[in-house]
């Protein structure tokens, strides 16, 4: 991947807190998105391919006496993506009333990985984020000077009327690479399976007001 | 005779080791800014914290410790702002830009200025101006400012919804904004027009339409029908596209935007809002300016 010069940034305190978390049931496969969906139709996420396809594609590997062998299914591919939902307040009574949210606290994965099989998605993930140059907000521990203050900015105050409900999520663009991988040890293969990166690249908060009982 | 070799591999070894420390010791400081379309909106009394990102090529000197700060300003022809920092973050993962590894550093400060009323400031090339105690001073380029305080706001005005409309496969940045509003006042209440509180936006105009969550939003903005005046019956609900310009190429477009609308005798401000973020840049297509300093 050619990605030596990509350089990500995160504002709104983006972290790395989920990205060895996507174990957890998703529909695509990564805890942060509910939908994730390619742009061109012919490229796939890793969540909507069967074990006998994966199977498959393991067998094109080689035997190894070190290290990794790895094919790339989906290379840097266009997708889309919906959060899960930040925020979701109803007002189920007969007054309105204001809610604050603070979207600076939001913890949002820039760089999420999920995996198939014995592949560790930790490793992967450390892996493949050293391949990206990755500075800011996203990557790990952050060296701080003294703070005197909490960031103030990113307060959100909305109303919320009888029967209505207001829901914040993040809808944006990703690029996707994912792909299968063998590990050997002393030409053992100590870990087989498959594994996916997506990049967000760039996202957009939506707050959108339904009727409460829709 | 292997005493002797020991000896002068040992003193070789320490003149290099002193060698190496001197010249670390005289490395310059190289800093860079990523240029942003810096934007805060807020009511009078509320404290903003600017947070201003420079890329230094190193994380361990004067210019990351906050005491070694003597004063800051944000200035341009327009203005000027003076700051006082708060807080400094760098990032322990690195960067490469022409060869030179660089530490992402996040500077926050406070405005050292209060406002009893309403308050805009607009400056279109703003510059960080930093003096270090050893008498070192910045002139750094980091983009544009825009600094608006309100002090009162229209109530019985409210927004109910709000997305920004993403720009098409490799573009950045967004086109559009849908909105819904809400008249909570027994009486019609006329939008004369609506500001997007970042100076680089220009150009904005709105239209009714019938709702924002269809997913065909990109062909409300394929006709020409903008206009800028539109009436909010009592207790009624509405929701608009926003259409705007932005004034020139931006290396980011603009993000956490706030907006105003223009009442008969009254605005109603919304505070910054995350429309837009660009979360990954290459970095190679940029021409950053690199400052040195000793």
């Amino acid at each position: 991947m050619k990605l030596t010069l990509i350089f990500l940034f995160v504002i709104f305190g983006l972290g790395i807190k989920d990205a060895n978390n996507s174990k957890v049931y998703s529909s695509t496969g990564h805890s942060q998105f509910s939908e994730l969906v390619m742009v061109d139709e012919d490229a796939y996420i890793i969540k909507d391919v069967s074990d006998e396809f994966i199977d498959n594609e393991l067998k094109d590997l080689k035997w190894k006496l070190f290290g990794t062998r790895e094919k790339v299914l989906n290379d840097e591919e266009d997708a889309t993506f919906v959060s899960n939902t930040i925020f979701s307040r109803s007002n189920k009574t007969r007054e309105a009333y204001t809610f604050t949210y603070d979207t600076s606290k939001i913890v949002y994965t820039a760089l999420s990985v999920t995996t198939k099989g014995s592949i560790n998605t930790k490793g992967v993930f450390k892996m493949k984020s050293k391949e990206i140059t990755v500075v800011g907000d996203f990557g790990g521990e952050k060296k701080q000077e003294d703070s005197t203050k909490d960031v103030e900015n990113g307060k959100l105050s909305v109303v919320i009327y009888p029967n209505k409900m207001i829901t914040l999520r993040i809808v944006g663009k990703a690029k996707v690479t994912n792909g299968v991988m063998k590990k050997f040890i002393f030409g053992i293969c100590s870990k087989k399976g498959a594994y996916e990166v997506v990049t967000v690249t760039s996202t957009c908060y939506e707050l959108l007001e339904e009727d409460a009982n829709a | 005779m292997r005493k002797k070799i020991f000896f002068l591999i040992l003193i070789v070894m320490s003149l290099a080791l002193i060698g190496f420390a001197l010249f670390k010791g005289r490395e310059k400081i190289k800093v860079s800014a990523l240029t942003y379309p810096y934007s805060y909106v807020s009511k009078v009394n509320n404290n903003d914290v600017i947070d201003i990102k420079l890329l230094i090529n190193n994380n361990d000197s004067y210019f990351t410790r906050m005491e070694k700060i003597e004063s800051a300003y944000i200035s341009g022809i327009e203005g000027k702002m003076k700051l006082n920092i708060e807080k400094i973050e760098i990032s322990d993962k690195k960067t490469k830009i022409k060869d030179d590894d660089y530490y992402l550093v996040h500077y926050y400060f406070n405005i050292d200025a209060k406002f009893d009323s309403n308050y805009y400031l607009f400056i279109k090339k703003a510059y960080l101006y930093l003096t270090y105690s050893n008498g070192t001073s910045t002139n750094i380029y980091i983009g544009s400012f825009t600094y608006v305080k309100y002090d009162d706001n229209y109530e019985d005005l409210s927004i109910s919804s709000l997305k920004a409309i993403n720009s098409k496969a490799g573009n950045d940045g967004f086109y559009g904004i849908l909105m819904g509003i809400r008249n909570n006042k027994d009486e019609l209440i006329n939008i004369n027009s609506i500001e997007l509180l970042d100076g680089n936006i220009k150009d904005v105009k709105i239209k009714i339409v019938d709702d924002i969550t269809s997913s065909e939003y990109n062909d409300y903005f394929n006709d020409l029908n903008f206009v800028n005046k539109v009436e909010i019956n009592n207790f009624d609900q509405l929701y608009l596209a926003i259409s705007f310009e932005y004034e020139d190429n931006l290396v980011f477009p603009p993000s956490n935007i706030g907006l105003k609308i223009n009442l008969d005798d009254a605005s109603y401000y919304l505070d910054n809002f995350p429309f837009y973020n660009k979360t990954s840049l290459d970095l190679s297509k940029y021409d950053l300016i690199i400052y040195e300093y000793k």
